[in-house]
């Protein structure tokens, strides 16, 4: 009965989590992202990966927000694109992004993580 | 006797239908479905590459593939008995109702046995789905056109 | 309009036949033979319930130790569109056929008609009685066989099984019918097809309340009065019916019900047997035993039927069900 619960109230923490790799070369960029992504309240987990001129970001919105997922997805992938216009941003509230993004946090190869992001944001725009 | 006279003694001496009983064992067993749907979810999002959005048509192939196996074997039918609609309205319970049909025609050959009676109690489901979805985009249709809501 | 049999046609053998779940039945040990396959080794359920039948009047041409040649009718149906197991039955068989639909009550009509032959002298040997095979009745009335549907605990087993009676002149010796009431259809407007005892039982009660009426007759008169399918539940409403009427509890002992008592406890069936080789495989193996045994003197068998079919159901109807009786006594 106890862990149920704890089940259910593993649901309340408003904790954010935001984790950034550091990929890239520019500390500035890193850090104005980081912050945007911690500005936006509806994010509980956000996985940035920074390579070269792409950026994978995703993120886990907070629970009962599910409905407005595209929405923040698409609110924050515009705030960070007009701030960076040269840059390739895909904001994803998916949870495969999430999951492989978490494991190319700890990945040291650049080339590896170049091809694996650009596989991830072909995935992105699949259908079906 | 007259026939209000005999529905007080029928009612009387008929047990009255646990419906409390029998929302909680659908709600249990419907929940567990989808629970096992969910797993079969994550397990595809992870070990292969499908995203949210694509894991969706694997997740169902999945399940109806399995409700089909159970169906053959005949244990869909005692999980029914069991769970009634907790079995029943899941995509689960659309497998079973295409394959009972199906394996039950299969006396009067292909064409006319399985083939006209597969859809004989899964028919009004197709057709009333799709009928609804179509009036549901209408009306969102209708309503982004006048601007009170947006896509 | 009760009919009487002055020349007493008496029953000169039964056969019983049943598939594999019947092997649970309390009445296993009476049949005379328990298939292993449902479908007696047919292709379909319908080939197999034909060939069901076909064995019970084998069986009870061979105690009787007569050929096909030497019986004069065969009076069966069966729950299936145009009882086609029965026809084509009766078209391996060769004898002459009277095919006859009263759903779960065609045993007791059968008998009724096969009698009233015999005290003609239009009959010599005459073979009356109903069958039904779950898997082609559930088909037709229900869902498909693998469906999960939930059923509730009104809801009744169609069995598998057969049960046939010779018919022929009087034998001292052997149980004899006396009497008979054809029943009327009566509906107090059940619409649940999973509540057959509450649709049949007022069925019923008219119709044994008629012969014991026009007989003069106390229920008291009686060692048994048993239903063919009313299952626990419609036994308990009828027997309501008869306490309301100011029944005493000794007689309301007196009745019985073949379906309630076809599997016994076992909570898998339900509120009980049904169909019409219920009251068919009852009556004519262990009734019939037990009157030659002397344990019963005068019967009344009550078998009932409900007149509904599929489509009549899903246009909103009600039930319409009757009951046919025979008085059968041992002297």
């Amino acid at each position: 009965m106890l862990s149920l619960v704890s089940l259910f109230l593993v649901g309340c923490t408003n904790e954010q989590t935001v984790e950034i790799s550091d990929m890239s070369n520019d500390e500035e960029e890193r850090a104005e992202i980081e912050a945007m992504i911690k500005d936006t309240e509806e994010v509980q987990t956000g996985t940035t990966i920074l390579v070269e001129d792409d950026v994978l970001i995703a993120i886990q919105v907070k629970p009962w927000l599910g409905f407005k997922e595209r929405k923040i997805e698409a609110k924050l992938q515009k705030e960070i694109e007009e701030k960076y216009p040269d840059l390739n941003v895909l904001v994803s509230s998916d949870y495969k992004m999430l999951w492989e993004s978490q494991k190319l946090l700890e990945e040291e190869d650049e080339k590896k993580v170049s091809d694996e992001v650009k596989k991830l944001k072909d995935l992105a725009k699949e259908e079906t | 006797m007259d026939p209000q006279e005999y529905q007080q003694i029928e009612q009387q001496n008929t047990p009255p239908t646990p419906y409390l009983k029998n929302a909680l064992k659908a709600f249990l067993v419907g929940g567990i479905i989808c629970a096992i749907g969910q797993a079969i979810t994550f397990l595809y999002i992870i070990f292969f590459d499908f995203t949210d959005k694509t894991a969706g048509n694997a997740t169902v192939a999945t399940m109806v593939f399995i409700s089909m196996v159970l169906t053959g074997l005949g244990l869909y039918r005692k999980l029914g008995a069991f769970a009634g609609a907790g079995s029943a309205v899941p995509v689960t319970g659309f497998g079973n109702a295409v394959v009972s049909a199906a394996i039950e025609g299969k006396t009067e050959g292909l064409v006319l046995g399985v083939g006209g009676n597969m859809f004989k109690l899964a028919g009004s489901v197709i057709l009333f789905g799709v009928g609804s979805a179509f009036f549901i985009a209408l009306i969102k249709l209708i309503l982004v056109s006048m601007g009170v809501v947006e896509w | 309009m009760v009919i009487l049999f002055a020349s007493k046609p008496s029953i000169l053998a039964c056969g019983a036949v049943a598939g594999p779940v019947e092997s649970k039945s309390v009445f296993h040990s009476f049949f005379d033979a328990v298939a292993e396959d449902e479908r007696w080794g047919q292709k379909t359920n319908e080939q197999g319930h034909s060939k069901m039948i076909q064995e019970a009047c084998d069986i009870v041409m061979k105690k009787a130790d007569l050929k096909n040649l030497d019986v004069d009718y065969f009076l069966s149906g069966d729950l299936v569109n145009q009882m086609t197991p029965t026809n084509f039955a009766a078209r391996e068989l060769a004898i002459s056929f009277i095919g006859l639909f009263s759903a779960c009550a065609t045993s007791v009509s059968s008998v009724i008609i096969a009698s009233l032959l015999t005290e003609l002298g239009a009959s010599q040997y005459a073979i009356a009685g109903a069958a039904s095979q779950h898997n082609a009745i559930e088909r037709q009335f229900r869902y498909p066989l693998d469906y999960g549907a939930q059923k509730p605990a009104t809801a009744q087993w169609t069995v598998t099984a057969a049960g046939y009676a010779l018919i022929g002149k009087h034998d001292p010796k052997l149980p004899s019918v006396v009497a008979a009431t054809v029943g009327k259809v009566i509906d107090y407007g059940e619409v649940s097809p999973f509540h057959m005892g509450g649709a049949m039982a007022p069925a019923a009660y008219d119709t044994i309340t008629s012969h014991l009426k026009k007989r003069h007759q106390k229920i008291t008169d009686y060692d048994l009065i048993m239903t063919g399918d009313l299952g626990k539940i419609g036994l308990k409403i009828l027997k309501a019916m008869f306490a309301q009427t100011d029944a005493e509890q000794k007689e309301l002992e007196i009745f019985r019900d073949a379906g309630a008592e076809f599997y016994g406890e076992d909570q898998a069936f339900q509120a009980g047997a049904s169909g019409a080789g219920c009251s068919a495989s009852v009556f004519f193996s262990y009734i019939e035993q037990q009157l030659k045994t002397g344990r019963y003197k005068r019967v009344l068998l009550v078998a009932t039927g409900a007149l509904l079919s599929p489509m009549s159901f899903q246009q909103g109807e009600s039930i319409p069900c009757t009951a046919h009786a025979i008085e059968i006594t041992m002297e």
